[in-house]
This record gives C-alpha cells, sequence and structure tokens, in this order.
C-alpha cells in the first residue's frame, strides 16, 4: 500500500483528469479504491476547488442566483464574486454550493462597461452555445474577464463535452487575448478523447469609449475568432483523417487485395515491396 | 455493498486521459497494492514498448506476455533481455508456431503499416488441448511536420483445438494517438483506445492451419475496427464537438425554446 502522501496526490491527479460530466463517477472509484472515507474526504477538497475553477463550474442557489466559478472571480479563499447581482458568494467545492452572501461592490470605473459587454455576451451565448452560460469580470486594472462554458452531457449514448472561452479585454485598449478549449469524451467499448487548446491574440476593429460601442466591438471580434477557429478544427480534422490516420495503417494493402495467408509462406518481401 | 476494486480500476481507466495510461497504471498499482498488480497489467492495455533484440539485431516489441520477472523475451532468438536463468519458454510445438506465426504477420504488418513492428508471443494453458496468443503490431508516425500519430494493436487470441476444427477467441484492443500542432490551429489530441471481441470455429488441417486461422480473424477484425476508429474518431468526436458551439446564430433554437415554454 502507498503512504498518504502519495495516495493523497494519486487522489488529486485523477480528480483532475475526470472528464467532463464524470467527475462524480471517478470520485465513485476513487472512493472504493482508496477505502479510506476519512482521507479521502481530506483528500479531494483542493482538488476539487482546482477541477471546478478549470471547468468553469456554474453554481445555482435555490433563490435563482447563478455564479460561475473561475480564477478571475475569486477574491479569497473560497470565496467568488457574482458581479452581476453584485454579491459574493462562500463555495464549497465538495457539495458545489453556495452560501453566506455578501454585497460586493464593482469598481466604478469599469462598472457600465462591464455590465454592457455581459448583456452582449449574454446574447452571443445564447446564439452560439444553447444551454451555455457565460460571465463578465472585472480583473485588475481595467480590464474585463469574459467567461463562457457550454457543457454536454450524454451519458446514456457514453459521451460528454465541454467547451470552455476565456477573453481578456481592457477599456481603452484594443488588444483582445483569449484561450478557447475544448473536451470531448466517448466511451462506448472504449476510451477515445479529444482534448483542444488554443491561444489567440487580437484586435479591436474599433476602440470606443462608449459602453454599449465597445461592447459590441469586442463581442464582433471574439465572434469572428471563434468561429474562424470552429472552422479551422474541422479543416485539421479532414486534413489529420487524410494523412496522419491514412500513414499509420493502410485500409488494404497495396495490391488492393486482403493477404492471401495459405500462400504468406511465400511471400517475398523484397519482390513484393519493390513494385511500390 | 462492496464494489471489486478490479472493476473500480477498469472504470477509472476509461475515464482518466488516454495519453497518461502507463503513468496512470502505476498510480493506480500503487494504490491498489500487489495483489491486483497482475491481473490490472494484464487488463489493462498500454501502448507497447519497443526494444532491439541483442541476439538477432531486429527490433520487437514488449508487453505483460512476454516478461518474466524485469527480462523480456525476443520473439525473434527466443531468448529473453536481460538473460533469466529459468525464465518461461514455449513448448517445441508452440515456438514452431510462433515461429511461423512471427514471420507470416511480419509480412502483414509490411503490406498493411508499410513499415513499424510486430512480435507474435504464444503460451501453454492449464487446459490440454487450448493455446494462446497475442499479436502485437506498432507503428508510430513522427516526422518532422506537425503531426504525430501512434498506431498499437494489441489482439489475444485464445484456441480450443477439437480435431479437425478449432474453435478461436479472438480479444482486440487498438491504441490510437493522433498529436496535432500547428500554429493556425493550437493543440489538438485525439486520443483512446477502442475494444472488440469475436469468435470463430474454422477446420484446421495441420498445425500451420492455425497461423492462417488466426491471420484472416485478425485480419477481418483490424479491417473493421479501423473503420470504427475512423468513424469515432473523425465522425463522433467531431459531431460532438460541433454541437458544442453551432456557427451560425441559433435564432430557430431560441424560437422553439420560446414557444415550448409558454404552456
Amino acid at each position: 500500500m502507498s503512504d498518504t502522501a502519495e495516495t493523497l496526490a494519486t487522489i488529486a491527479h485523477f480528480v483532475s483528469e475526470a472528464p467532463p460530466g464524470e467527475l462524480s463517477e471517478v470520485l465513485n472509484d476513487i472512493r472504493g479504491l482508496v477505502n479510506n472515507d476519512e482521507l479521502l474526504q481530506e483528500g479531494i477538497v483542493k482538488p476539487f476547488a482546482e477541477y471546478n475553477i478549470n471547468s468553469l463550474l456554474v453554481i445555482r442557489s435555490e433563490s435563482g442566483e447563478k455564479l460561475i466559478v473561475s480564477k478571475h472571480n475569486q477574491i479569497e479563499d473560497g470565496r467568488f464574486v457574482d458581479f452581476k447581482s453584485k454579491q459574493s458568494f462562500v463555495v464549497d467545492h465538495v457539495a458545489q454550493a453556495l452560501s453566506d452572501p455578501q454585497p460586493f461592490e464593482v469598481n466604478a470605473e469599469v462598472a457600465d462597461h462591464r455590465a454592457a459587454l455581459e448583456s452582449s455576451v449574454e446574447a452571443y451565448t445564447q446564439d452560439h452555445y444553447p444551454n451555455g452560460d457565460s460571465a463578465v469580470f472585472a480583473g485588475e486594472g481595467r480590464s474585463l474577464v469574459i467567461v463562457i462554458v457550454n457543457n454536454k452531457f450524454n451519458p446514456s449514448n457514453f459521451w460528454n463535452g465541454r467547451w470552455i472561452s476565456e477573453w481578456t479585454v481592457a477599456l481603452d485598449s484594443d488588444l483582445v487575448s483569449g484561450e478557447l478549449k475544448a473536451h470531448v469524451h466517448y466511451y462506448e467499448d472504449g476510451n477515445v478523447q479529444l482534448k483542444t487548446v488554443k491561444h489567440i491574440n487580437t484586435q479591436l476593429s474599433s476602440i470606443s469609449s462608449d459602453p454599449i460601442e465597445f461592447a459590441s466591438a469586442v463581442v464582433k471580434t471574439i465572434l469572428k475568432a471563434e468561429t474562424e477557429y470552429q472552422l479551422a478544427v474541422n479543416v485539421t480534422y479532414g486534413q489529420i483523417s487524410d494523412t496522419t490516420f491514412k500513414s499509420l495503417r493502410r485500409a488494404l494493402p497495396i495490391t488492393r487485395t486482403k493477404l492471401d495467408w495459405n500462400s504468406v509462406a511465400n511471400y517475398k518481401i523484397g519482390a513484393e515491396l519493390s513494385n511500390k | 455493498m462492496e464494489v471489486d476494486p478490479f472493476d473500480l480500476s477498469l472504470d477509472l481507466m476509461r475515464r482518466l486521459s488516454p495519453q497518461n495510461t502507463a503513468s496512470n497504471l502505476q498510480r493506480l498499482v500503487k494504490l491498489v497494492g500487489p495483489d491486483l498488480e497482475d491481473e490490472l497489467l494484464s487488463a489493462v492495455d498500454q501502448p507497447l514498448q519497443q526494444a532491439k533484440c541483442p541476439v538477432t539485431g531486429r527490433d520487437y516489441l514488449r508487453c505483460d506476455y512476454n516478461r518474466d520477472e524485469q527480462s523480456y523475451r525476443s520473439p525473434w532468438s527466443n531468448e529473453y533481455d536481460p538473460p533469466l536463468a529459468d525464465g518461461t519458454h514455449p513448448s517445441t510445438r508452440l515456438r514452431k508456431l510462433e515461429v511461423a506465426a512471427n514471420d507470416a504477420f511480419d509480412v502483414y504488418r509490411e503490406l498493411y503499416y508499410e513499415g513499424g513492428i510486430s512480435s507474435v508471443y504464444l503460451w501453454d494453458t492449464d487446459e490440454k488441448d487450448v493455446f494462446a496468443g497475442v499479436i502485437l503490431i506498432k507503428k508510430v508516425n513522427n516526422n518532422e511536420t506537425a503531426d504525430n500519430g501512434s498506431w498499437d494493436s494489441i489482439h489475444v487470441v485464445e484456441v480450443q483445438e477439437k480435431g479437425r476444427a478449432a474453435h478461436y477467441k479472438l480479444t482486440s484492443t487498438v491504441i490510437l494517438q493522433l498529436l496535432h500542432g500547428k500554429q493556425e490551429i493550437g493543440e489538438l489530441n485525439l486520443s483512446g483506445n477502442m475494444t472488440r471481441q469475436a469468435e470463430h470455429d474454422l477446420p484446421i488441417e495441420d498445425q500451420n492451419s492455425h497461423v492462417a486461422n488466426i491471420g484472416r480473424i485478425i485480419e477481418d477484425m483490424e479491417l473493421k475496427m479501423r473503420n470504427s476508429l475512423h468513424e469515432i474518431y473523425f465522425g463522433k468526436t467531431k459531431d460532438i464537438a460541433n454541437d458544442l458551439r453551432s456557427k451560425q446564430a441559433n435564432i430557430q433554437a431560441e424560437l422553439v425554446g420560446k414557444l415550448l415554454s409558454r404552456k
């Protein structure tokens, strides 16, 4: 049996690799294998926090509040801000629950731009990520961070997927930088996973101090970049299929017929293959 | 009610990243202890390691089936590397069959994979008329471009001889990793494995019939699996990815949603 430190490291690693929508199944497996609930409860606190932050966990409270957990809206250990409702909450990462709401004052300098951008991003998200969630946070200085997350869980058909967009913009700057990630897991009779990461640096086509014009310009830029990326992913699929996959194993030998196993002993490799 | 740690392990390995099978398996083995180690190592498929036979200079593949202690048996020389005083060897009859199988699959490998490495290992079982084997093929595409890929075939076959016929049970796994990293697209990683099974009853005239029979059922299996892999990798995962984000504004979906919520 491994020692405690090693077990805790293993727990943390396994949690971090849980595919979208399968955190509880992974936890269930770990629980049975570790066979020490006390150690497990202690060991999953930090890994769950990291997992939730990395996967932009969306928590809905009973009273209708919604919070997206991200590294960009964490104000202190365990406390996250919902800018829209001007509140912060304590997040229980294991129970995935909100508690102890406190009022939060949004930086007045960026408040109008943030609100306008959030509205535009919400409309954009509804258009392109049905059932997705988005939020806009005030970042450092006069920067704003946009997060979009879209989960699609279909365990009865053995697949799950998640898309994440994170964009950073700033008032009176035309620089836009973002990171797009997709993770798909297909597991009928196997384990197949798609993971993509794309870093983007681009610019707004126009700068405006007006919040609504600013919001519109940002969303226009994001729309263009994300659409281009999605198209590029599809093109890449085609390329990988036509080149890398084919060069690993042919569909049929160059003879265009299956192997004659009765006379395989007679195959003179040199002679056959010199006709390539 | 306790669940078997073996089943939990297999379920876990179905979900963790296929790129990290080897290291995750090590973590798992440390977690569950030595009792389960052998069972896990033979049940979980990992990308195959390759090595050079010190006697013949030919490349061969290493897996749990040709391992004894920390040494691996080369299918070409039939010797262990590093040498073992009394390592496990197939019987004389099986070794003869093993040599023929290795030669045959060497041809198969060249015709379908145009490169790569293959190895076949056979062993007797406790049952008198039953022997088993594993047919391994590995091809790696590691050229200078931004595309890397690797294909590992692991076919485990159990053969029950019944006079003039034999019953073949085949369990095949293909591990396929495709990694793409070009400037415009960022990183795109498509990795995974797939397992299928098949059973056949086929006539045997002599021992060599086994090579042809096993050859045919594996060739058919790989044909099916290559098609399925293509469908899943380039069809299914792509469809799901495109489902996560719709290229056009989803006005229609919104309208339907609004209509439905108007009850």
